[in-house]
């Protein structure tokens, strides 16, 4: 029973807790007011126009970038209280996907997955290569890929060699920055499935920044909407929708509609007027 | 409103009302400038600093040092000792007509192998390091900062400093003395074939002379200022990379400026540690042999 609440309690935590985040850059500020709360085990998408800070947002979530006002917590710990050092160690319980894999150019596929490993354990070599070709076959790729460098992969390919290497430590919090950007269709709903499998099989926390609908729609519980900053009046709040996928759907707010049903409206009036046309 | 075929053109500054106004532009503008120049200053120091701090605080893996150290400096090797060959027979070629003038054509060797170990010598084999070498590290690290890879380091939990900068510091500043040798040597070689079996200069008196001339002391003033430019040329070419701006423009302007910075910077430690070694020797040995 004790064990019971526990599980109950670990599972319903916050593993995250932003409070009124401000990003600027120079005069730029992106991230205004930002207030969020993402529970242990959650799957949410965090959706919005492109420049709306939601990189922005994931990048500060891992501390490559520093706020400029409020805090982040990561599993009750304030990310601006720690030193380098720490937030090194900190950083070994995220895995992040980035938009374009990010994998290095000058080591192989199998080097790549490798490196956090042959990093942060002291596992023999035998161990490393084990872990590296089971986390490449969990993402759907054959022994074939071991020798290759990125710049001989696909889109897609580069995008699942950075999924498993973001996946080798076994990570508490996942982030991805737009995981299906850039793909055809089917190769986009291979990678949705692969983050609902990464789900269903590793118990992790998982942050999705995403354009696309669809993938919200898959494999999201929860979706988050940011709105840019320059174009909110002072007391609205960055962030214009917080629901499931299902109530995305009932939303009223005219913003959210337009976003989900990819419609300009008046979209392309403001940038007209906004380039003097 | 422009058509789809016109392209804007930008906004040109307002040319100033008023002799005052100039004046004033252009004194921001200094200020702009000045500014620039501290926060440049600013940020390096702060780099570098980092770089000393994980330097000192554990090691770089071997897996990271040896393609460093085989990219510094066993590659760097043939282009460094071509040149030190050629300056050396340039030297030869172009001093040759000036001392026989004075009868003295034996004493060739004393004043070029001097100019080669206390300044060609290293000055030419780091600045053959910066554009081989410091160019390609900004252009690498460039490339890597564009394209998120150091951002995955840092996501990964791997220092991006001490994974990237602190392997490449230490290949160069352990290297370019090493590669400093190696021109001298050529430099000198060259230099002594082309006098010797081209000119005709007396074997015997053109080493004695240099013999004479030539002591271990000059030896280590070209290989001690060689470690200073070695450090400079890994620390601007490294900063000039993770300071990139995006896209290939960005890339090829880091490249560019590690070089051009790289450049500056070993002449001005050159000029620097001359002027303070100069001193050192004149203070420890005042009576040194002089040429005439």
């Amino acid at each position: 029973m004790v064990n019971a609440l526990r599980h109950h309690d670990a599972s319903t935590s916050p593993i995250l807790r932003i409070e009124r985040l401000g990003v600027r850059f120079n005069r730029n500020q992106v991230l205004r007011e930002v207030n969020l709360t993402i529970r242990r085990g959650e799957t949410v998408a965090i959706i919005g126009e492109s420049g709306c800070g939601k990189t922005v947002l994931l990048k500060t979530i891992i501390a490559l970038l520093k706020p400029t006002e409020g805090t982040v917590h990561f599993d009750g710990q304030d990310l601006a209280t720690l030193d380098e050092k720490q937030l090194t160690s900190q950083r070994i319980r995220y895995g992040f996907l980035f938009q374009q894999a990010a994998l290095f150019d000058s080591m192989t596929v199998a080097q790549n997955v490798a490196f956090p490993l042959r990093q942060h354990t002291t596992k023999p070599e035998s161990e490393v290569q084990r872990i590296v070709l089971e986390h490449l076959a969990e993402v759907g790729l054959a022994h074939d890929v071991l020798a290759r460098k990125p710049a001989e992969l696909s889109g897609g390919m580069r995008k699942r060699v950075g999924l498993a290497r973001a996946m080798v430590l076994e990570p508490e919090l996942i982030l991805y920055d737009e995981p299906t950007t850039g793909l055809d269709p089917i190769m986009a709903d291979v990678i949705n499935e692969l983050m609902l499998r990464t789900r269903r099989q590793h118990p992790v926390t998982s942050i999705i920044v995403t354009h696309d609908m669809r993938t919200a729609r898959k494999v999201a519980d929860r979706v988050i909407m940011l709105f840019p900053s320059n174009r909110l009046k002072p007391e609205e709040p960055q962030i214009i929708f917080d629901g499931s996928t299902k109530q995305i759907e009932a939303s009223t707010d005219r913003r959210v509609q337009q976003f989900v049903h990819g419609e300009a409206g008046e979209r392309l009036t403001e940038m007209r007027q906004h380039n003097g046309d | 409103m422009p058509t789809d075929v016109e392209i804007p053109i930008p906004d040109r500054p307002r040319p100033p009302r008023s002799l005052l106004e100039g004046t004033a532009n252009q004194v921001a503008d200094i200020g702009a400038f000045v500014f620039d120049v501290m926060i440049g200053a600013y940020n390096f120091t702060v780099f570098t600093l980092q770089m000393f701090g994980w330097l000192f605080s554990r090691l770089p893996r071997r897996g990271t040092l040896l393609p460093s150290l085989y990219q510094i400096g066993v590659l760097s090797l043939p282009v460094v000792a071509l040149t030190g060959t050629f300056i050396g027979m340039v030297l030869a070629v172009q001093s040759f007509a000036q001392f026989r003038m004075l009868n003295m054509e034996t004493r060739m060797g004393a004043v070029i192998n001097m100019s080669l170990v206390r300044e060609l010598g290293p000055v030419l084999a780091a600045t053959m390091l910066a554009g081989r070498v410091g160019s390609a590290m900004a252009a690498e690290l460039g490339t890597m900062r564009v394209t998120e890879q150091i951002d995955a380091l840092t996501a990964m939990g791997t220092n991006p400093i001490h994974y990237l900068v602190v392997p490449r510091f230490l290949a160069c500043l352990l290297l370019i003395p090493a590669l400093t040798i190696m021109a001298d040597f050529m430099g000198v070689e060259g230099a002594a074939r082309y006098s010797i079996d081209f000119l005709g200069v007396d074997q015997h008196h053109y080493w004695e002379n240099s013999r004479q001339f030539v002591g271990n002391f000059d030896m280590f003033v070209g290989v001690f200022k060689s470690l200073f430019f070695g450090a400079a040329i890994a620390l601007i070419g490294c900063h000039r990379g993770f300071h990139c701006d995006p896209g290939a423009e960005g890339v090829g302007r880091a490249a560019t400026s590690a070089f051009v910075y790289s450049f500056v910077a070993i002449l001005l430690i050159d000029l620097l540690l001359g002027i303070v070694l100069d001193m050192f020797y004149y203070a420890f040995f005042p009576a040194a042999p002089s040429l005439f």
